[in-house]
């Protein structure tokens, strides 16, 4: 009974440190990815019926030259154009954007290597896009968790698809990729980011990405932003 | 339009003949740009939760201006609130097609680099009054490098700046089948971390064609 209790005060007193880690860990730096995807609708097919043949009997209209006709040449000796119907359009209208950039004053404690990444998919495809992004973790400190995750659904101007159609793989940059992919779990939906990684020091992470569209998505662009924090 | 022809053979017989013309019309298009169309216009850094209040930079005023995002971190991520209100009026009653994208990359006036104008992102916001909920967070697409070509202004700071498209457009950021519609953006902008320091701009142009 005795050993009992040494050992499960040896077992509590071991796990301490880990949940007190986990508990006061707090945020130092936060980045996002911007994720677009310019959606290709699925093409209509076509059905072949037999019938596509230009035989006689499927021509109902047929317009001929006349060769005969005799060129009419006509002369306008006072046209005139109101000037209700010629207008210069003021089509266009500019914006500019300015801004004035200054270092980072957390320098690159958390980066990625592109602010977004653009595909060009098909709807009703699905396909893997490896290492399209990077995230890097750039600091001395030995015991750091990355959480990350969408923070909302795709949107567009054609609509919407859930962001658990677009999995990841992230593995470090120097080894392999896990066996398989996991959805990206999406917070606006009212989920958790969930852990990416625990570890410590310096580490880059690959993000493969496995992306699958709804056959019934319309065609344009829709965009999510992939959240990455660092704890420690 | 008023339209006379004649055949000239018509004079010699003292006669007239009907002619038939048929022409076809373009339709009228006209794009009124506000920048800043709304208080409360301005730049606020990504952050979940409570918002931090906008803060325009120095050349933005309200209805007017640039979309200024004001001193902002190199990596760092941020949204700007009501930056543009494109109104369009047009005769076409199938509605119209609105174009937006970068008359050139979003170029470092201090050293003469640049960061892709796709830096730059656009997500739809809501006329003044209605509560702009958008945050750095939010759903964006970027904006292209336009394939058109500019006009010689539209790499300098005063502009102004054009884009000849001649005839062949890209994927429109709205659409409407309304002859008379109003669209209204934030901006957000993501930035690189190995942008250079210094005072970066664009000109963003906004084109309607009828549908």
């Amino acid at each position: 009974m005795k050993i009992r209790r040494i050992l499960l005060a040896f077992a509590v007193a071991a796990f301490l440190p880990v949940v007190g880690q986990a508990l006061i860990q707090t945020q130092r730096d936060q980045i996002q990815v911007n994720i677009t995807i310019n959606v290709t609708p699925v093409p209509l097919a076509m059905r072949d019926d037999g019938a596509s043949g230009t035989s006689a009997k499927n021509i109902i209209a047929r317009l001929v030259l006349n060769p005969h006709e005799v060129p009419r040449n006509f002369h306008s000796e006072s046209l005139s154009l109101g000037s209700d119907n010629v207008v210069a359009q003021v089509n266009q209208g500019a914006v500019r954007v300015e801004a004035s950039i200054s270092p980072n004053p957390l320098g690159t404690l958390l980066t990625s290597d592109t602010p977004g990444v653009i595909f060009n998919q098909t709807a009703g495809t699905t396909v893997t896009y490896l290492c399209p992004y990077t995230v890097t973790v750039h600091t001395t400190v030995t015991a750091w968790t990355l959480e990350h995750g969408l923070f909302t659904d795709f949107f567009g101007i054609g609509g919407s698809f859930t962001g658990h159609d677009v999995a990841n793989n992230t593995h470090l940059q120097s080894g392999t990729p896990k066996p398989s992919y996991t959805p990206f779990i999406v917070f606006s939906d009212g989920q958790s980011w969930v852990i990416a990684d625990a570890s410590g020091l310096t580490k880059t992470y690959c993000v493969d990405l496995q992306i699958t569209l709804p056959a019934t998505l319309a065609g344009g662009a829709y965009s999510s932003n992939a959240v990455y924090t660092l704890f420690y | 339009m008023a339209l006379s022809l004649t055949d000239l053979r018509a004079y010699a017989a003292n006669t007239t003949a009907a002619v038939t013309v048929k022409w076809n019309t373009q339709s009228i298009v006209t794009l009124t740009l506000t920048p800043n169309y709304c208080t409360g216009f301005g730049t606020v850094p990504a952050v979940i939760g409570t918002q931090p209040a906008p803060v325009p930079g120095g050349n933005a005023s309200l209805n007017g201006g640039s979309v200024d995002f004001g001193t902002i971190s190199a990596g760092a991520n941020y949204i700007y609130k009501y930056a543009a209100h494109v109104h369009v009026q047009s005769t076409d009653s199938n509605g119209i097609n609105v174009y937006g994208e970068g008359a050139a990359n979003f170029f470092n006036q201090n050293d003469s680099t640049s960061v892709s104008v796709s830096s730059i992102y656009w997500l739809t916001s809501v006329s003044c009054g209605s509560g702009d909920s958008n945050t750095g967070f939010s759903a964006a697409t970027p904006f292209q490098l336009t394939s058109g070509t500019p006009s010689g202004t539209s790499n300098t700071f005063a502009g102004p700046a054009n884009i000849n498209y001649g005839g062949v457009y890209p994927s429109p950021i709205a659409v409407s089948s309304t002859a008379a519609p109003d669209f209204y953006f934030d901006y957000q902008l993501k930035v690189p971390a190995t942008a250079t320091t210094g005072k970066y701009f664009v000109w963003i142009v906004y084109t309607a064609v009828g549908r």
